[in-house]
């Protein structure tokens, strides 16, 4: 008994599943049948649908870096969690600027309250990876850590720091997607239901049921592993930000191109920003859908602009906002506008736009 | 299936019933629904920033089932050229930019520049086509670069974001690889 996960996928001819050819249990070579089919779409389950919610490479000098012992968070990102993915797995190209110091790239998730200096923490809900003393640019290194389904919206912190104070970790890219790694039993938050290999054998009847759930999981899968449009952090430490404006009328600062697929009617959303001093300033997000119906999406800013930057945060769930409806299955652009009063600096500092799963 | 379903499109309303010929249409369907799946895989979400010339950027990614090439796309303005590699690709590929004239490039006058489709090996360097990619039945990390290059001192060249389109397998190519 074993709800199989393989790690590849299996793509076989329709003939082998074709009217009066008998029932196999298949998952063997040269042979084809109802085991293929379910380890094909536990595969799904695990490894296949794991969409990229953050997916950024640095651009002010190329890396952001940290030369302290005290955790700095240096960038952040908005996400609702999956539903059954239990990890978020981590990829980073960092390096160090010597032989002594041992870099630490810490991600954790804003959920967790436990505090330490600058924000970060050492709870449940984080990983720190180490990237070793005298790593050339750019290193792989990789870590994983425990995911909060049950949060409407989570911030994924990264926080920067050394094991000395002699060299500097400088962190050039980071990619952020969904894990699971195996199959567990009983029914996920999701719907999704499990199949066992005793369900099904050779010449054996074949439940309507089974056929059923296969269907429901395939719609559950459908449904909930959709992916992002855009994931964007600055450095947050930084004096200034690569995305701000004084203008007092509305500056177009990005535009991101989307294909929304069939069910896909709509964007959750998350971004932090500031003005400076005690000004006033708003982001406003279009899509295109809502382009041609003459509506947006604004943001005011606030002033407060201090580590771990909870005030600066804002979603598509706080009061007042919504998501930003596109129409289904087409192709479409997020325009992305800033606004200050003409006098402070108004600074978008990350931005996340992923699909709101599917009705 | 052994080729990706083209216009297949989920939805709720399709039922099993008792008495349909169940290893028929029933596994068909599923069968097809997966399929659908494992090659439809999101897109890889578009970042911002602001690059110019002098330095060599890069990028982990990883590529999804069935990826047979990725084209990298630029929100950009000015003139220049953009030089792109992939691990699993032994030919740089190159894009001529020249969006605006060049020689203040903002924001407000960028356009998305994508590099061309795939084309049939042999390659030669500085081509402006995808890059290739090891397609395989399993996702596949690959690493990226790219390099901004000015037309000359005075027309520059700068990029704003930064996407990675994965292109699925060729059906030219024949079935999906095992």
């Amino acid at each position: 008994m074993s709800r199989p996960a393989p790690s590849s996928y299996r793509a076989f001819g329709a003939a082998h599943l074709g009217h009066a050819v008998p029932i196999r249990e298949g998952s063997t070579a040269g042979q084809v049948g109802e085991l293929d089919l379910v380890e094909n779409l536990h595969y799904l389950h695990t490894t296949g649908l794991r969409p990229p919610v953050v997916h950024q490479q640095f651009s002010t000098n190329g890396m952001v870096t940290a030369a302290s012992v005290t955790p700095v968070m240096k960038a952040h990102w908005g996400r609702r969690p999956f539903v059954d993915p239990t990890d978020w797995q981590i990829h980073v190209l960092a390096a160090m600027s010597g032989a002594t110091d041992t870099g630490k790239v810490r991600f954790e998730a804003a959920s967790n309250v436990a505090g330490g200096a600058g924000g970060s923490s050492d709870s449940a809900l984080g990983v720190t990876i180490d990237v070793p003393a005298g790593s050339a640019q750019w290193t792989l290194v990789s870590g994983r850590f425990t995911c909060d389904p049950a949060q409407a919206i989570d911030w994924i912190e990264m926080h920067l720091f050394c094991s000395g104070a002699t060299d500097t970790v400088r962190v050039h890219a980071v990619e952020i997607h969904p894990y699971l790694g195996s199959v567990a039993a009983g029914v996920t938050t999701a719907g999704f239901v499990p199949h066992d290999t005793l369900e099904t054998s050779a010449d054996d009847p074949l439940s309507t049921y089974t056929r059923q759930r296969m269907l429901g999981n395939l719609r559950t899968l459908w449904k909930t592993r959709s992916g992002s449009v855009v994931s964007y952090s600055d450095d947050l430490s930084r004096a200034t930000a690569e995305i701000e404006t004084t203008s007092a009328s509305y500056q177009l600062v990005q535009v991101v191109p989307y294909r929304s697929g069939v069910g896909q009617v709509s964007l959750e959303w998350a971004l932090s920003g500031h003005v400076t001093g005690a000004g006033t300033g708003n982001v406003k997000l279009v899509t295109s859908r809502m382009l041609a119906e003459g509506t947006s999406e604004v943001q005011a800013l606030q002033n407060v602009w201090t580590s771990p930057y909870t005030a600066a945060r804002h979603d598509w769930d706080d009061g007042g906002n919504a998501v930003l409806p596109v129409y289904e299955n087409q192709s479409g652009h997020l325009y992305v506008y800033l606004q200050s009063d003409g006098a402070a600096t108004a600074r978008l500092h990350s931005l996340t736009a992923w699909w709101k799963d599917v009705a | 299936m052994r080729l990706p379903p083209i216009g297949f499109v989920p939805d709720d309303t399709w039922t099993v019933h008792n008495g349909q010929a169940a290893k028929a249409m029933h596994a068909q369907e599923i069968d097809r629904f997966t399929t659908w799946l494992a090659t439809a895989p999101p897109p890889c979400p578009t970042f911002f920033g602001l690059w110019v010339a002098g330095t060599t950027f890069e990028l982990e990614a990883t590529a999804p089932q069935f990826v047979a090439s990725c084209r990298l796309a630029f929100f950009a303005c000015g003139r220049g050229r953009l030089d792109c590699t992939c691990d699993d690709d032994g030919t740089n590929v190159r894009m001529q930019v020249y969006q605006g004239d060049g020689s203040v490039p903002v924001v407000a006058d960028a356009d998305w520049w994508m590099l061309g489709p795939a084309k049939l090996p042999a390659y030669t360097a500085d081509q402006d086509r995808a890059l290739e990619v090891d397609e395989a039945s399993s996702p596949v990390q690959v690493r990226l670069t790219w390099t901004i290059t000015d037309f000359d001192g005075t027309h520059t060249l700068e990029v704003y974001a930064v996407r990675v389109v994965w292109d699925l397998h060729d059906e030219a190519a024949g079935a999906l690889p095992a």
